[in-house]
């Protein structure tokens, strides 16, 4: 039967393969026309005469004898930079010295402007009109000359976007604010302000064919894993799609494990965490469009690391981790556990919460089951409901949330009370580990059907099968589990223990980083003796 | 397609795996709290009838809605606790209980069980059987407080709790309680299945009675009960009984009178400890070393001689350790005469001198009767309290 079913799901799977259609917009080639008019109606009918598509057509030089044409899209380009660095040095020219038809690369107009006229820092010579046309998709100025077959990408580009903002789902009390926005030359500009090395390397490509979306990696070379970063781009490259809108889009295609609830790639929308990343050794995945920010590979012990972790003193960051790894648990376990223990394990409680229990649950119409399944439920709506809702109502979905999910339930003899309080320290511990609520969320109904079903052994069935699949998951090549499976001791004083930042030497192997050694040996900080005895001999 | 055939492999490998490990689960027994009879104390008594048993359940009444007469908010969770006792007659106590599905819509729960109390009359006739079920049902436990009842089990579970909300609770907590006294043992039901299956061994089970203050009945817990054989072959007053917890090494707490210079102190027992080594005289004869050692305090004192004074303190101690002495003596004597091993000097015996255990097991109960003991009783003061004189004006 399964044969069966794995063949139908082979067909499938391969139609769709075939059945995409792979046009590479690239290989058409045009030569940009040394007539003008030409290039103009050929840009428009290609750009199928859109109406944001803006051509300006000019004479050069204040003698008026060459004919030129700029065009952009608008909106999307800098009409500011375009006055006064692109056409008023144009228009205002004189003498201008070259002949019209010169064809002579070297000294040809074209080659002139470029170099004397434009005052514009970023300019490339075009020789077709796909180049142009993909130029200018991206926001780029095409400046064609009559009699030229080259033309002139200037970028110029300027559109609306967000100011760099504090970051909404990342909210820190103490460390940088400032967060991701969704233009990538100003995000890769955040993390080269955090990380001025020249061994910082930016590589970008152009991913999805419709799209066009602008990718970046971010590694430095000399640490992180050749390996690692070859795997990553070979990944890149191997996309194949129309459109790339958010970097989910990416992790999704790039992830080891599709098929699996838990994320191999890790994501930020802080540069501090991205740098830190990085300068552990991993690669950060930019992506145009979207503050947030990959970074691969990911362990499944980042989930329970936040960047206050290393600003804060090492003993109150080693407790908040086990705060969160208990959370986690709690928020997984709780539903689950209380279900089993009230429908299988009555003898697990004390005598005196039982009694309270069960004359709380005296004239519940529904099995335990079923009432946690109508709270986990309802909370899941009312969270939902709370981050697609206008701000404006929020209010009153508190409100009503607040009498739904509390005392009403309760009265109306719909639910339990003890059952509040557990789907309460639920709710409240998912978002201990924001980043985790994805498979938590998931996890949790499978803990608690099984739970429901089978009692405590169900719950062990289930988080040991949750545990084989972690650890039989890899990001990129590098084991999920690590440093706890395959335990390194060297690693794991960055794991549930955050040991401090002066005794952390080395880089976390379990991402195979090529320069293993933050720095030399430990250096612990002065200690305030040496120093009062510096000052006075001073 | 090669990752889809390995996904598709471990899918099947997954399925099978887990059918595997649902079919094999064998404790499908799920039942919601709602369908519980959930028993807080257990009554086990003789029948009219001849080789029948009763069996008393003292069931938790949760408190429904509506129910609830005491005021409580309804569904608010609060302890509302009412009680219900339900007994059943019949031959075999699992029977007996089954027998109880006829009668009450909700099935019996013992895991919560927390006290057995034995009727007298079924205890002078033996318990080994009735205790069968509750030792070998997994459900029951093991750390269940056991009584024997002056009269009938079941009238205890009737009387109305003091301060507590049902009587078995009560009964427990009384227990705890009188545990600063030392003059009850503490025994669980799997301390007296340990007695119940060892050859010489005899067991002790505090007892309880219906104790009339005032016209208002409340239970009471002293003394205890000597079971030999399965069967209850004596009784020992609160005095004995402490005699007997002093060798067996169980007295934490409790106090003494004791009479020095005319003056009547109370003694408290603030720590104790007792080693009981087993020992072979020359002439073969078996010889018991009991060593107390105990910390005592001054709890008060009648009358104008000061214990408090450090040249007082010596002759106390005298006294007190004397007293000690007398009570340990007493019991051990009592223990002879009814001829109950309540100490396990036999199975320490064996421990020690398995040879001489071979000799003498056959006929231990005489060898028992002949053992003589040798008590050692050390006893250090441990503070008088707030004041160092008595409140009498000193004498000058």
């Amino acid at each position: 039967m399964f044969g069966f079913l794995y063949k139908k799901a082979k067909a499938l799977f391969s139609k769709k393969g075939t059945d995409s259609k792979q046009e590479d917009f690239s290989q058409k080639q045009t030569p940009v026309s040394r007539t003008l008019a030409d290039n103009i109606k050929t840009i428009r009918e290609e750009m199928l005469l859109s109406c944001d598509v803006i051509s300006r057509e000019i004479t050069i030089g204040k003698e008026r004898s060459t004919r030129a044409a700029i065009i952009f899209i608008d909106g999307m380009a800098d009409k500011k930079i375009i006055n006064d660095n692109v056409l008023k040095p144009l228009m205002n020219i004189s003498g201008f010295p070259i002949s019209p038809g010169s064809t002579d690369r070297k000294t040809g107009i074209i080659k002139v402007i470029e170099q004397s006229v434009l005052a514009i820092s970023n300019i490339a010579e075009v020789q077709n009109i796909n180049e142009a046309i993909s130029e200018l998709l991206t926001g780029n100025t095409v400046l064609f000359v009559d009699g030229d077959d080259t033309a002139l990408a200037i970028s110029a580009k300027g559109f609306e976007k967000r100011s760099v903002d504090e970051p909404p789902s990342e909210a820190v009390i103490r460390g940088p604010r400032e967060c991701f926005i969704e233009d990538i030359k100003t995000n890769t500009s955040l993390i080269r302000r955090k990380i001025k090395n020249q061994e910082l390397r930016v590589e970008t490509m152009t991913i999805g064919q419709r799209t066009r979306t602008v990718v970046s990696i971010a590694y430095i070379s000399g640490v992180a894993n050749a390996g690692l970063v070859e795997t990553v781009k070979n990944r890149l490259k191997a996309i194949s799609t129309d459109s790339i809108l958010e970097s989910g889009y990416i992790e999704q295609f790039i992830e080891d494990s599709p098929a699996s609830i838990f994320s191999t790639i890790g994501y930020t929308e802080k540069p501090d965490v991205a740098a830190a990343k990085i300068l552990e050794g991993r690669v950060a995945i930019l992506v145009d469009g979207t503050p947030f920010v990959l970074t691969a590979p990911m362990l499944f012990a980042e989930y329970f690391q936040s960047a206050e972790d290393y600003y804060f003193r090492p003993y109150y960051a080693t407790l908040l981790r086990i705060v969160r790894i208990i959370a986690a648990m709690t928020t997984i376990l709780a539903p689950a556990i209380y279900v089993s223990v009230t429908t299988f394990h009555q003898e697990l409680l004390p005598t005196g919460l039982l009694i309270t229990m069960a004359s709380a649950r005296e004239g519940i119409p529904f099995p335990a089951f079923v009432e946690c399944l109508i709270m986990i439920v309802t909370f899941e709506i009312l969270r939902e409901a709370g981050i697609r809702l206008p701000r404006t109502v929020g209010q009153a979905l508190s409100i009503v949330g607040a009498l739904v999910i509390g005392e009403s339930a309760v009265a109306a003899g719909l639910i339990g009370a003890p059952m509040v309080i557990f789907v309460a320290i639920t709710a409240v511990s998912s978002f201990v580990v924001p980043n985790l609520i994805e498979p938590i969320a998931v996890l949790r109904f499978i803990v608690l059907i099984l739970g429901s079903m089978f009692g405590g052994y169900g719950i062990t069935i289930a988080m040991l099968g949750a545990l084989v699949h972690m650890a039989s998951l890899n990001s990129f090549g590098f084991p999920y589990l690590s440093p706890t499976a395959p335990f390194d001791p060297g690693d794991s004083k960055d794991a549930i223990v955050r040991a401090p930042l002066w005794m952390m030497i080395k880089r976390p192997k379990s991402v195979g980083a090529a320069d293993k050694k933050r720095r030399d040996k430990v250096v612990p900080p002065p200690t305030g003796e040496n120093d009062g005895g510096e000052d006075e001999n001073a | 397609m090669k990752t889809l055939k390995n996904a598709c492999k471990r899918l099947t490998a997954c399925i099978v795996a887990l059918s595997v490990v649902f079919g094999l689960g064998g404790c499908y027994d799920r039942r919601e709290l709602n369908t519980l009879s959930i028993v807080f104390g257990t009554a086990i008594d003789k029948a009219d009838k001849k080789g029948e048993t009763t069996i008393t359940f003292q069931i938790a009444d949760v408190g429904g809605e509506g129910k609830s007469e005491k005021g409580s908010p309804k569904g608010s969770g609060q302890m509302s606790t009412q009680y219900l006792n339900i007994s059943n007659t019949g031959k075999n106590a699992n029977n007996i209980i089954r027998d109880m599905d006829h009668i009450l819509s909700r099935e019996v729960y013992i895991a919560h069980n927390q006290v057995i109390v034995i009727g007298e009359d079924l205890a002078r006739e033996g318990v080994r059987d009735s205790l069968d079920f509750f030792a070998r049902s997994p459900e029951g436990r093991l750390n269940v407080y056991i009584f024997v009842a002056r009269g009938k089990g079941s009238d205890i579970l009737e009387t109305e709790p003091k301060l507590e909300k049902m009587p078995s609770d009560d009964l427990v907590r009384t227990l705890m309680v009188q545990k600063r006294t030392s003059e009850a043992p503490i025994i669980t039901e799997f301390d007296l299945i340990k007695g119940l299956i060892s050859k010489t061994t005899c067991s002790i089970v505090p007892i309880v009675y219906i104790k009339e203050i005032e016209d208002k009945e409340n239970v009471c817990v002293e003394g205890c009960a000597v079971f030999k054989d399965g069967k209850m072959i004596a009784e020992l007053d609160k005095k004995e009984t402490r005699g007997v917890l002093w060798i067996r090494n169980e007295v934490k707490n409790g106090a003494f009178l004791v009479d020095v210079e005319g003056t009547k102190a109370t003694v408290e027992i603030r720590e104790a400890r007792s080693k009981v080594k087993p020992e072979i005289r020359d002439d073969g004869k078996i010889v018991l070393k009991i060593q107390v050692n105990a910390m005592v305090g001054l709890g008060d004192q009648y009358g104008k001689f000061n214990l408090s004074d450090p040249t007082n303190i010596p002759e106390g101690l005298k006294m007190t350790e004397r007293a000690i002495r007398k009570e340990i003596r007493n019991a051990f004597n009592k223990v002879k005469a009814i001829n109950a091993d309540v100490i396990g000097f036999g199975d320490c015996l064996r421990q020690r001198y398995p040879k001489k255990w071979e000799q003498v097991k056959d006929h231990w109960d005489e060898t028992f009767k002949d053992i003589e003991a040798e008590i050692t009783v050390k006893i250090k003061a441990d503070g008088n309290g707030r004041i160092d004189t008595p409140l009498h004006p000193s004498q000058g």
